[in-house]
C-alpha cells in the first residue's frame, strides 16, 4: 500500500493545464495564508487566486488553439 | 527540516557559548538530550522556539500580567548580574538542513538588569537567516523579518510545528478525550494534509467566482446590443441614402445630356433658331401691348363714370342752342344786372365811371332803353343761370369726347397691333411646326428637364444634408461603442476568468472528497499498524483498531468496534497518540522533520519504551529526545543503543545557581544515573 499521499501528485493529475495552473496556485496561496490572521486570509487568497488568471487563462486560450 | 545544530549564547541558563550538534544521518538520527528535572531540558525547547519563530513563551508557560504580554526572561540571569546597568545580549542560532539547502538562523535579544535586579528585556529583537544551497552557493543574509518569519513558515509551518517540536505532556494530553484535544486532533490531521489549505483555496475560489459575478452584473447591461441595432439601422439609411445619391447623380447626368442635346438641337436649325427668337420676340412684344391695353382699359373704365354726361351732350346742346338763341332775340336778360344799371342811372354815372350829365342826355336814354328793353317780364334771371350752366357744360363735354375719343382710337390701335403680332407669331409657330420637331416643344421639354434637375438637385442636397447627419449621429454611436466594446471584453474576460474559477472550484471540491477520505482512510490503517507496533499485548487486546471519523475525530475501537478513547490509561493514550503523529509523518509526506519530543517516555511501560525506541528512529528523519533520568534509564540506553540510530548524547549539568553546561558524552559510554524506575 503506498503511504504517502499528497495534494500535489493529485493536482498534478488535473488533465486541463488552465485548471492545474489555478488548482496549484489556489493552494499555495491558501497555504501561505493560513498563517495569516483569520480576518485577511480568505481576501489574500482571492487577490493572490485573480493575480494568476491571466496566464491560466493565457494557457487555456493557447491550449485551445492547438 | 533537520536539525544540525543549536548555539546557545546566554540563553536562559545557558551561559556564555554552548553548543549541542545534533545526529542527522543514516542510521544514526536519534540525539539525547540528558537531565535531571530543572537542568534545562525544557530551556533547550524553547531554544528552538524562540530561534525558528521568535516565541517568548511557551503554551505550557503559566505566565500572568506583564510576563504574558512581553514572555519570559530569555536573558542569562547570571550575565545579567554580572553587568547590571549594561545591555547583555542572548543569542540562539540554529543550524538545519531542509530540501538539501542548508539555513543558518540567528536570533538575538538584549536587555539590561537594574541596581535594584529588575530585568529590563528589550521587546524587539533581531534576526537573520543565511541560505546555502546545495551547490555550496551561500546568499546573502536576510534580516528583514517578514521575509525570513515566510521562510521558516515555507520549511515548518507553525500550525504543523506543534506536531514535531513537543514535550510528553502533549503527547498524552493529544488523545484525551475532551472536546479540545479532539478539535485539536482535528486540526492536525487538517493541517498535515492540507485540507485546511484545501478548504481555504476552495472558499477563495467561491468568494472569487462570487466577486466576478457581481462585477459580470455591474458591466454587463445589454446596452451594446442596443447601440448595435442602433448602428446597424443608421448604417442601412446612410447607404440608402448613398444609393439614392448614387441613382440621383446618374439622373442628373442623364438630364444634363438630355438639356445639352435639346440645345443642341434648338441650335442646330439656326433658321429655326432666328424664327423662335423672331417668335419669341414677337411674343414678348405681344405681351407687352397687351399689358399696356390693359392699363389703357383700366384708364377708360376711369371715364366711364362720366358716362352719362357724354350721353346727355347732345341734349344738353339743344337746350343751349334754344337759351342762346332766345337771348339773342333779347327774352334772356343780359348778363348784367338790372339792379346794376339802375344803380348806374341813379347816380348819372357810367359803367366806365364817366358823370353822365346833361351834356350825356344820350347815354341816359340809352341806359333806360336798355332797361326797358331787356328787363322786361319774361324769363327770369334763372334762366340766364342754366344758359351759364349749359355753356360750361358744353364746354367741358367737349374736352371730354375728346379725350374719349383719343383712348377709343389708342385702344383700337393697340388692338390691331396686338392682333397683327398674333398672326405674325401664329405664322411663325406654324412655320416652325412644318419645320419638324417643334421647337417650342424642345424648349418646353429642357425647360420641364430643367425644372426636373433643379428638383433632383435640392433632393440631393437634402439627401446629402441627412447623410451627414446620419454620418456624425454614427460616429457619436460608434465612440460609445468603444466604450461599451472595451467594458464588454472585459465581461468576456469576467466570463472567461469565472468560468475556469469554477471548473477549478469543481475539480479542487472532487479533489478534496477523494483526497480527504483517502487520507482518513490511511491515516487511520497506518495509525493502527503503527499502534500494533508500539503497543504491548495488553493493549493491543484492549485497542483493535485507532479510526478517524468524518470529521476527522481520532478514536479508537475495542475488539467489538466499540469507541474507546475515553476509557483508556494515560500510557495507553500516548502510545496512541504517538502512533497518530507517526501515521501522520508517514502519510502526509514530504515531511523531512525533526521529531523533538520533550520527555515521551514518563507515562509509558517499559515494553512501550522499548517498542518506541525501536520504531521512532525507524520512521522519523530524526528523532531529538530530552529525557529525565527517570525515564532514560540504562535499560532504554541499551535499548536505544541496539537499534544503532543513536548518535549523540548531551547531559545537562548544573553548575550553579542559574548556570546549566551542555556537555557531550560519548554514546558507547553513556551511563545513564538510574538502571530503571521499573
Amino acid at each position: 500500500m503506498r503511504d504517502k499521499v499528497t495534494i500535489e501528485s493529485i493536482l498534478g493529475q488535473i488533465n486541463d493545464p488552465a485548471v492545474r495552473i489555478i488548482a496549484e496556485h489556489s493552494l499555495r496561496v491558501a497555504r501561505k495564508a493560513l498563517n495569516m490572521s483569520e480576518y485577511s486570509r480568505k481576501r489574500f487568497v482571492v487577490e493572490e487566486i485573480d493575480k494568476i488568471m491571466p496566464r491560466a487563462l493565457k494557457v487555456r486560450a493557447n491550449h485551445d488553439t492547438t | 527540516m533537520i536539525l544540525h545544530n543549536i548555539e546557545l549564547v546566554d540563553f536562559r541558563q545557558f551561559k556564555g557559548r554552548q553548543a549541542i550538534d545534533c545526529a542527522t544521518g543514516s542510521p544514526h538520527n536519534v540525539s539525547v538530550i540528558y537531565g535531571e528535572n530543572g537542568r534545562g531540558k525544557t530551556g533547550i525547547f524553547r531554544a528552538l522556539m524562540f530561534c525558528l519563530y521568535g516565541d517568548r513563551s511557551l503554551s505550557q508557560d503559566e505566565l500572568s500580567g506583564e510576563q504574558k504580554k512581553e514572555g519570559l526572561s530569555l536573558i542569562n540571569e547570571v550575565t545579567l548580574k554580572e553587568n547590571i546597568g549594561s545591555q547583555v545580549e542572548a543569542q540562539v542560532a540554529i543550524s538545519f538542513s531542509h530540501q538539501r539547502k542548508n539555513f543558518r538562523i540567528v536570533r538575538r535579544v538584549d536587555g539590561l538588569m537594574k541596581t535594584d535586579g529588575t530585568i529590563i528585556q528589550n521587546p524587539g529583537g533581531r534576526v537573520e537567516l543565511q541560505q546555502t544551497d546545495e551547490n555550496g552557493n551561500t546568499q546573502p543574509v536576510e534580516t528583514d523579518l517578514e521575509k525570513i518569519t515566510g521562510q521558516i513558515q515555507e520549511i515548518l509551518n507553525s500550525r504543523l510545528r506543534d506536531y514535531f517540536l513537543f514535550d510528553g505532556e502533549r503527547i498524552e494530553r493529544l488523545t484525551r478525550n475532551t472536546r479540545e484535544r479532539r478539535e485539536e486532533v482535528r486540526r492536525g490531521i487538517r493541517a498535515l494534509l492540507d485540507l485546511d489549505a484545501l478548504e481555504l483555496a476552495n472558499a477563495g475560489l467561491k468568494s472569487l467566482i462570487s466577486q466576478i459575478e457581481k462585477e459580470i452584473g455591474h458591466k454587463s447591461t445589454g446596452e451594446l446590443q442596443r447601440v448595435y441595432t442602433h448602428i446597424d439601422a443608421l448604417n442601412t439609411k446612410i447607404d440608402d441614402l448613398e444609393n439614392a445619391q448614387e441613382l440621383g447623380t446618374q439622373e442628373l447626368k442623364r438630364l444634363e445630356h438630355k438639356i445639352y442635346e435639346i440645345s443642341e438641337m434648338v441650335s442646330e436649325n439656326e433658321d429655326t433658331a432666328a424664327k423662335e427668337r423672331k417668335r419669341q420676340e414677337l411674343i414678348k412684344n405681344s405681351q407687352d401691348l397687351k399689358v399696356e391695353k390693359d392699363a389703357l382699359k383700366k384708364e377708360m373704365v376711369g371715364y366711364l363714370n362720366k358716362s352719362a354726361q357724354l350721353v346727355a351732350s347732345q341734349l344738353i346742346e339743344q337746350l343751349r342752342e334754344e337759351l342762346e338763341f332766345r337771348r339773342h332775340k333779347g327774352e334772356l336778360p343780359p348778363s348784367i344786372r338790372k339792379e346794376f344799371v339802375e344803380k348806374l342811372l341813379e347816380q348819372e354815372r357810367c359803367i366806365c365811371g364817366t358823370s353822365l350829365g346833361h351834356d350825356h342826355q344820350q347815354e341816359r336814354e340809352c341806359l333806360q332803353e336798355f332797361l326797358v328793353k331787356h328787363y322786361t317780364p319774361g324769363l327770369g334771371s334763372e334762366s340766364l343761370d342754366l344758359l351759364l350752366s349749359l355753356n360750361r357744360l358744353s364746354s367741358a363735354n367737349e374736352g371730354l369726347a375728346n379725350q374719349f375719343n383719343r383712348l377709343l382710337v389708342k385702344n383700337k390701335k393697340l388692338r390691331d397691333e396686338i392682333a397683327d403680332l398674333e398672326s405674325k407669331i401664329k405664322l411663325l409657330s406654324d412655320e416652325l411646326k412644318e419645320g419638324g420637331t417643334s421647337v417650342d416643344d424642345l424648349i418646353q421639354e429642357r425647360s420641364r428637364l430643367e425644372d426636373d434637375k433643379r428638383t433632383l438637385e435640392r433632393e440631393m442636397d437634402r439627401q446629402a444634408d441627412e447623410i451627414a447627419r446620419a454620418q456624425d449621429d454614427r460616429e457619436d454611436w460608434l465612440k460609445r461603442t468603444n466604450v461599451l466594446e472595451k467594458q464588454q471584453s472585459q465581461v468576456d474576460s469576467l466570463v472567461a476568468r469565472r468560468d475556469l474559477t469554477k471548473e477549478t472550484l469543481a475539480e479542487l471540491k472532487a479533489i478534496y472528497d477523494r483526497f480527504a477520505n483517502e487520507a482518513k482512510e490511511r491515516l487511520a490503517e497506518k495509525s493502527t499498524e503503527i499502534f500494533t507496533r508500539l503497543a504491548d499485548e495488553g493493549t493491543q487486546k484492549d485497542i483493535k483498531k485507532i479510526s478517524i471519523d468524518e470529521s476527522y475525530m481520532l478514536d479508537v475501537l475495542n475488539w467489538t468496534g466499540q469507541r474507546r478513547l475515553g476509557e483508556i490509561s494515560a500510557g495507553q493514550r500516548q502510545i496512541v497518540s504517538l502512533s497518530f503523529i507517526m501515521a501522520l509523518i508517514q502519510v502526509a509526506g514530504n515531511l523531512e522533520v525533526a521529531l523533538f519530543m520533550d520527555t515521551p517516555f514518563g507515562r509509558l511501560s517499559g515494553v512501550h519504551r522499548d517498542h518506541l525506541l525501536d520504531t521512532i528512529p525507524k520512521m522519523a528523519s530524526q528523532w531529538i529526545l530530552l529525557a529525565t533520568d527517570t525515564e532514560f534509564t540504562e535499560v532504554e540506553a541499551n535499548a536505544l543503543r541496539q537499534t544503532n540510530a543513536w548518535g549523540k548524547i548531551y547531559e545537562l549539568v548544573k553548575e550553579g545557581e542559574g548556570i546549566t553546561q551542555i556537555v557531550e558524552r560519548e554514546v558507547h559510554q553513556f551511563t545513564p544515573k538510574r538502571k530503571s524506575i521499573f
